[in-house]
């Protein structure tokens, strides 16, 4: 959204960029013929090549800058702003400075490099823009991404809390409810799930100790509204029916990737996406009678947010991995730049 | 019932942001990787092993050998080679022009007549671009090459006063005045009294349908064989252009586009050679002895006297003898000797006694055999023909230049498919003349015909002028296109390198080159 917004912030980058590319441009071309055109060694093949080359040193400069934060070296707005104009400029920079040629082996691998890494940012650059707008839009009960998992066993835990107090006790013959001892205990003790599950030997981080533990703090406070009235309205077969659904279909839906061997069960449920489980949920207050109707609505509620958060994983996926390439071959662009130059002083 | 941001982050772990995102973690692995990629293909690169990595295109055939790892071969270190480097310097064009020098020994470029700073800036790849491919020419030369000089040469000469042509085409192009006149063509340099005109009539003969045409049959036995018989003996003989121009260069297929009735290829271009194809200089002992005996044996010289003497002698006796059976004398006797003599004496041009002469070592010998064995019908006498520095020369050297193009190469090979009559215009009505007069002589003889035609005169030359080369070839590729769609054979280009050539002196020798030149 940041890049989106205050167009004005842009407008300096974008005409400095310009104004590289097409006055290099003219240098160069004027110095070339058909026959020997003007290439990197050139005067302004050189200079050109060498505010190419300072761009790129300066888009690297990203990354030490953001461990520097504390040292307050500019706003994060100009920095991002030059570095997707400047950057973008450096690619035409680079074939000016070339002279509108690919040259050898090296040159071309570098120029391929140069290009992924321009396409991986402006992909980075356009998701950015746009996941986080439909992300607003799409998705109100979004949560931290590394929260997901705890969230979810939340709201389980929640709801087996709940169809407890409303419904009284499981009743045999409704399924088996997975145990969940570990995953509370790790949240307990302060350690994520996705932590845990990765590395369950890692022992457990000292985290804050004012941190509040336990499903009973951090339950939705509409959960609340339950009462003994309710608990009476219902039939046993209401009970059973809402325990075993629960038992079998959404309780195992809500902890995908929390416990093993979820995953597969959620990916043939019955509520894998919004219009199947607001199908299912019908269904289900069909076969129940309207004073369950609360309850299946708070259960579809807690589905739904799910749902929502499977979205945002995959809209967090798209926002945030391309980095891992664009950073990647950023830095294998910026030493091989440096060969370049190199060998460049050796055979120009 | 919705709920609040409040209540969402208590269902937030406060210290959410201590656990590692898969995002970060797999940036850091990238960029670990990236980098340790980069360092290992940067070391490997700057290692000789890698240099092809760093070549911009393959080699040209020639310098094949390096592709892989010969840069040094032909780049100095810190050296920009390139024209258009920045940092390119007198010292810097040294250093890799002598890389070039270790195998082509070239000459420079008209040392004596370009500044010494332009000589310094003129570098090899200048003009030879590498590293364009294997099947790239180095020879193929572009214009703008010579362009960037020619287009006005007083920046670049010593002498700036004397007349300088400007040229950036071979053809006057939207009214920029072309490629000067051949200036080799103005003047035959040649001293050899020779008609064209005469010798490619039927029978040689001075006028069209003259009785004094010679006939096959009239040759002698010996040389009848080596012209083409015709129908009848008895009918003049047809001299055509192959029967005393013979080429350097056996090319195979060619010999009936030099006959009198040749017809051009059609499509002349599948038939073109890049062979360098020259003529070899007439001999007269196979070209022209057919017709023209002489007493004396041809090239006939002073180096040595005694064999003078005695040929000349013997020359004199066959005259003589010759004389008296047409006039039906008698064998000569004791009593005769004297009168012999007298005839001998009277037989020589100035009535003096040329074994005297010869025998008296007399420079005025060498006057007395130009005038009295018919050398001046085709030579001049040696300019110092009285001088006792010459003792050899009777006659002047024929001058006839090999090239006829002082500043160019031309080739026979590329244009062997083109008849002769093209370029060498000969008009057969035209009235013959062996005089070595300037040409439009007129004389008030009203019997004599003005000698005005081409090629009557010996001083002619007979090679069309640019003109006649700027019919096929054509600078323009548009019109170039044109000329090809409108029918017209033989259409090529016209690049500065197809003539001329850039280096010059001994240093070009192919004794110099050491067999190197490729």
């Amino acid at each position: 959204m940041l890049l989106a917004r205050k167009m004005h912030l842009h407008y300096g980058p974008i005409a400095l960029a310009s104004l590289l590319i097409l006055g290099g441009g003219l240098w160069q071309y004027s110095l070339g013929t058909n026959e020997d055109p003007a290439s990197g060694s050139s005067p302004a093949g050189l200079v050109v090549g060498s505010i190419a080359a300072g761009i790129i040193l300066f888009e690297l400069l990203l990354w030490p800058r953001k461990r520097l934060r504390k040292y307050k070296l500019g706003r994060t707005k100009f920095w991002v702003a030059y570095h997707l104009w400047l950057g973008l400029a450096c690619g035409p920079l680079a074939f000016i400075h070339s002279g509108f040629r690919f040259g050898g082996t090296f040159t071309t691998f570098l120029m391929a490099l140069l290009v992924l890494v321009l396409a991986s940012g402006v992909f980075g650059w356009v998701m950015q823009v746009f996941i986080p707008r439909w992300m607003l839009g799409n998705l109100p009960q979004e949560t931290i991404p590394s929260q997901i998992d705890d969230v979810s066993l939340l709201s389980a835990l929640e709801n087996r809390q709940m169809l407890t107090v409303t419904l009284g006790p499981k009743p045999p013959n409704t399924g088996k409810l997975v145990v969940l001892d570990d995953q509370l205990d790790a949240l307990k003790s302060g350690r994520s799930l996705p932590s845990m599950t990765l590395d369950p030997t890692t022992p457990a981080i000292q985290k804050s100790k004012a941190i509040v533990v336990g499903a009973l703090q951090r339950r939705d406070p509409q959960r609340v509204s339950f009462g003994q009235e309710l608990a009476d309205d219902l039939n046993a077969s209401d009970r059973n029916e809402i325990w075993k659904q629960y038992t079998l279909v959404v309780e195992p839906f809500l902890l995908r990737n929390v416990i093993s061997n979820s995953s597969q069960v959620a990916s043939r449920s019955p509520i894998r996406n919004l219009q199947g489980a607001q199908e299912w949920f019908k269904n289900l207050q069909t076969s129940c009678s309207e004073s369950a109707n609360p309850i299946l609505i708070a259960l579809q509620s807690t589905v739904e947010q799910r749902l929502q958060f499977d979205a945002q994983r995959m809209a967090h996926a798209w926002l945030h991995r391309w980095i891992a390439f664009h950073a990647g071959i950023s830095v294998m662009l910026g030493v091989l730049l440096l060969v370049h130059v190199i060998q460049s002083l050796r055979y120009m | 019932m919705a709920i609040t941001g409040k209540q969402r982050s208590r269902r937030i772990d406060r210290n959410y942001s201590s656990s590692l995102d898969p995002s970060i973690l797999w940036k850091r692995r990238f960029g670990w990787a990236g980098l340790i990629f980069g360092v290992v293909y940067g070391l490997w690169m700057l290692s000789p092993s890698a240099a092809k990595q760093l070549s911009t295109g393959t080699l040209s055939k020639a310098h094949h050998a390096w592709n892989e790892t010969g840069c040094d071969k032909c780049h100095a270190p810190l050296s920009p080679i390139k024209t258009t480097s920045v940092a390119r310097s007198p010292h810097a064009i040294a250093q890799n022009n002598q890389r070039c020098n270790a195998c082509h020994k070239m000459a420079d470029h008209y040392p004596t007549a370009t500044k010494p700073a332009v000589q310094a800036l003129e570098s090899c790849v200048q003009c030879h671009h590498e590293h364009l491919g294997a099947n790239h020419n180095l020879l193929d030369i572009a214009d703008e090459s010579c362009v960037r000089c020619h287009a006005d040469l007083s920046k670049f000469v010593i002498d700036a006063s004397r007349p300088l042509s400007k040229v950036i085409s071979f053809d006057s192009t939207n009214g920029i005045s072309g490629h000067p006149d051949f200036q080799g063509l103005i003047h035959d340099p040649g001293t050899i009294q020779f008609s064209h005109t005469q010798h490619m009539r039927p029978g040689q003969s001075l006028k069209t349908g003259d009785r004094s045409a010679k006939t096959w049959d009239s040759l002698p036995i010996g040389f009848q064989d080596q012209y083409q018989k015709p129908n009848n003996i008895s009918d003049p003989i047809q001299l055509t252009c192959s029967d005393c121009h013979e080429r350097d260069h056996p090319i195979a297929g060619y010999k009936t586009l030099e006959g009198p009735n040749a017809t051009s290829a059609t499509n002349s271009l599948d038939r073109q050679t890049n062979a360098h194809v020259l003529y070899k200089p007439v001999e007269f002992s196979k070209h022209c002895e057919a017709c023209h005996q002489l007493d004396l044996p041809h090239k006939l010289d002073f180096k040595d006297n005694t064999h003078l003497l005695d040929v000349v002698t013997t020359s004199q006796q066959q005259r003589l003898a010759r004389t008296q059976r047409v006039q039906g004398s008698p064998k000569p006797t004791d009593s005769s000797i004297q009168e012999t003599n007298q005839l001998r004496i009277a037989g020589t041009a100035s009535g003096l006694d040329l074994i005297k002469l010869l025998e008296e070592n007399n420079p005025l010998a060498k006057t007395e055999i130009f005038k009295t064995y018919t050398c001046a019908k085709c030579h001049q006498p040696a300019t110092d023909l009285d001088s006792k520095s010459n003792v050899k020369s009777i006659v002047a050297p024929s001058g006839i230049p090999t090239q006829w193009l002082k500043k160019a190469s031309f080739s026979h090979g590329p244009h062997i498919n083109v008849q002769c009559d093209v370029c060498h215009k000969i008009h057969l009505e035209s009235t013959t003349s062996t005089s070595n007069e300037p040409n439009l002589v007129k004389s008030t003889d009203p019997s004599e015909e003005i000698k005005t035609s081409l090629g009557s005169l010996a001083s002619e030359v007979l090679i069309d002028g640019i003109q006649g080369c700027q019919n096929c070839h054509i600078v323009d590729e548009t019109k170039r296109k044109d000329a090809e769609l409108a029918g017209k054979k033989n259409i090529a280009r016209a690049d500065c390198i197809d003539c001329h050539s850039y280096h010059h002196g001994a240093a070009a020798t192919p004794e110099a080159l050491g067999g190197n030149r490729q």
